[in-house]
């Protein structure tokens, strides 16, 4: 048995003391945690708790105020990723970061085919041999369970299930190391988001991905997750192992949120 | 005189609800309990004693509030529970204890085999040939504990409650842990089915594992417990 812990000296990701603020109205107050690789976080709060706000800064799609967030890359440098070159987070976030928005148009070329939009991260790597991507496209479209017919559809002509598993195809052509996502299964009908999250939790195992998923949806935390971060008025008020949270929380706040769940 | 391998060092635990103006529910205060490899303790007295949140502490799912959980792997440090970060939790359930709730958490789409294999699949690389021998592995399980083959490939959301308990505990006596936490596992079955787990379980005390374990049946209890303990003694009446 290899106990215990050792064998990962370095987190995934080292998040420190992130503030962000919109003018006067603080959405981020001193968040902090690590991520280790192969973990599934995810950050529960209600909307306006600023789960989304400090999703995007952990990509650095958006600037904090103050704090850091330090990723190890597969070549095992630890990369403050507000301080580094444009050019190489455009690599990182190219390779070995993915992310999954929202709303699927954010994250998809709406007017080039399926199979452009998964090939497009290995274009941008250099990759040109059509033949060989238009395989790994129709791969890929396979893993996430889109019929590979359709590889030369718009994802315009996908269900909204189907543009999620697009978009996820697409960030996972590369091989992150570590996903983000910001609400992947909300707008969808439940038996399209039971599809989703099953094929979620075998790609992040099979993978063995990180991942942070931003949800407002207890039971998609519930499922997926290891670790949970609560989020009220930007704080993490509460952050332990999901179970842990879900079955005896401590904070107020966290007792409200599971207190109202439908069931667990 | 065995190493004790799960040991319980004055734990209190209380719950606050702040929505009921902060009421202060005390459910244990003071346990002391300890076990040793190859040992079964039983857990005795009426529901409200705080026998399952005994083990959710264990299993580190509750957070004690007093007091230390002392667990030693078999070749590695001691850790105390109360103080681990999550990832060491995290991996004492992944290869130092398991634990059988009364029910089985349902994942949607997932086979009852799949289910079943999971912790072993887990374990390994993602070649084909080590996924089908976990399989096998979890086959093997389901017709010990008289699983009809028709059921396999089907999420087991529409089983019957005994069907849905074996099912959970075929997911986690297949992978041999040092220490096994049971809650009720025999409370949905007939007969013939109960036999079949007591069997399972004194298998695993043969092998060494150290059982702690809930069991409404009295004769139950009695044939598997090497050791018992009586839960009212910690409850604090107000």
């Amino acid at each position: 048995m290899s106990l215990i812990s050792s064998n990962n000296p370095k987190p995934l990701l080292n998040v420190r003391e992130i503030y962000k603020s919109y003018g006067n109205r603080v959405a981020v107050r001193g968040v902090s945690f690590e991520l280790w690789p192969g973990e599934i976080l995810a950050v529960v709060g209600e909307s306006g708790s600023g789960k989304s706000t400090l999703l995007r800064t952990l990509a650095a799609q958006l600037q904090p105020d103050s704090g850091d967030v330090f990723f190890t890359s597969q070549d095992d440098q630890v990369l403050n990723l507000h301080t580094i070159s444009e050019a190489t987070l455009r690599y990182l976030s190219r390779t070995e970061i993915g992310f999954v928005h929202q709303n699927s148009e954010d994250g998809l070329r709406m007017d080039v085919t399926a199979g452009a939009n998964v090939a497009e991260r290995l274009m941008s790597l250099g990759q040109r041999n059509y033949a060989k991507l238009r395989e790994t496209a129709r791969m890929w479209l396979e893993k996430v369970e889109i019929d590979p017919s359709r590889i030369d559809d718009t994802p315009r002509q996908y269900s909204g299930g189907m543009r999620q598993r697009l978009q996820i195809a697409r960030n996972l052509v590369t091989s992150p190391t570590l996903m983000l996502m910001d609400e992947p299964t909300s707008g969808l009908d439940v038996s399209v988001q039971a599809k989703l999250l099953d094929l979620l939790r075998n790609l992040v195992k099979q993978m063995r991905l990180a991942a942070i998923i931003v949800t407002h949806d207890l039971s998609v935390a519930r499922l997926l997750s290891q670790r949970m971060v609560v989020m009220k008025e930007g704080l993490a008020v509460e952050q332990g192992l999901t179970d842990q949270v879900l079955d005896d929380p401590q904070h107020p706040y966290t007792q409200l949120l599971v207190s109202s769940m439908l069931s667990s | 005189m065995n190493k004790p391998i799960v040991e319980l060092i004055d734990v209190d635990k209380t719950f606050t609800v702040h929505h009921q103006n902060g009421v202060v529910l005390s459910v244990l205060k003071h346990v002391n309990l300890s076990v040793s490899q190859g040992e079964c303790l039983v857990l005795d007295g009426p529901s409200g004693m705080g026998k399952s949140t005994v083990l959710k502490l264990i299993y580190g799912n509750y957070r004690a509030s007093q007091g230390q959980i002392v667990l030693s792997p078999p070749n590695a440090r001691a850790v105390d529970i109360t103080q681990a970060p999550p990832r060491t939790v995290i991996e004492l359930r992944h290869h130092f204890m398991g634990y059988v709730s009364q029910f089985l958490r349902i994942i949607p789409r997932v086979s009852a085999l799949e289910i079943v294999a999971e912790s072993l699949i887990e374990d390994q690389e993602m070649n084909g040939k080590d996924r089908d021998q976990s399989l096998d592995k979890a086959k093997d399980m389901l017709s010990q504990l008289n699983i009809p083959m028709n059921l396999w490939n089907l999420p087991p959301a529409t089983f019957s409650g005994g069907e849905q308990q074996r099912i959970n505990i075929a997911r986690h006596l297949i992978k041999r842990k040092p220490v096994l936490l049971l809650d009720e596992p025999t409370a949905s079955l007939d007969k013939v089915n109960t036999q079949i787990v007591v069997d399972l379980i004194q298998q695993v005390l043969h092998q060494g594992t150290a059982v702690i374990g809930i069991f409404h049946d009295p004769v139950l209890a009695k044939a598997l417990a090497t050791q018992r303990l009586d839960m009212t003694q910690f409850r604090e009446f107000i």
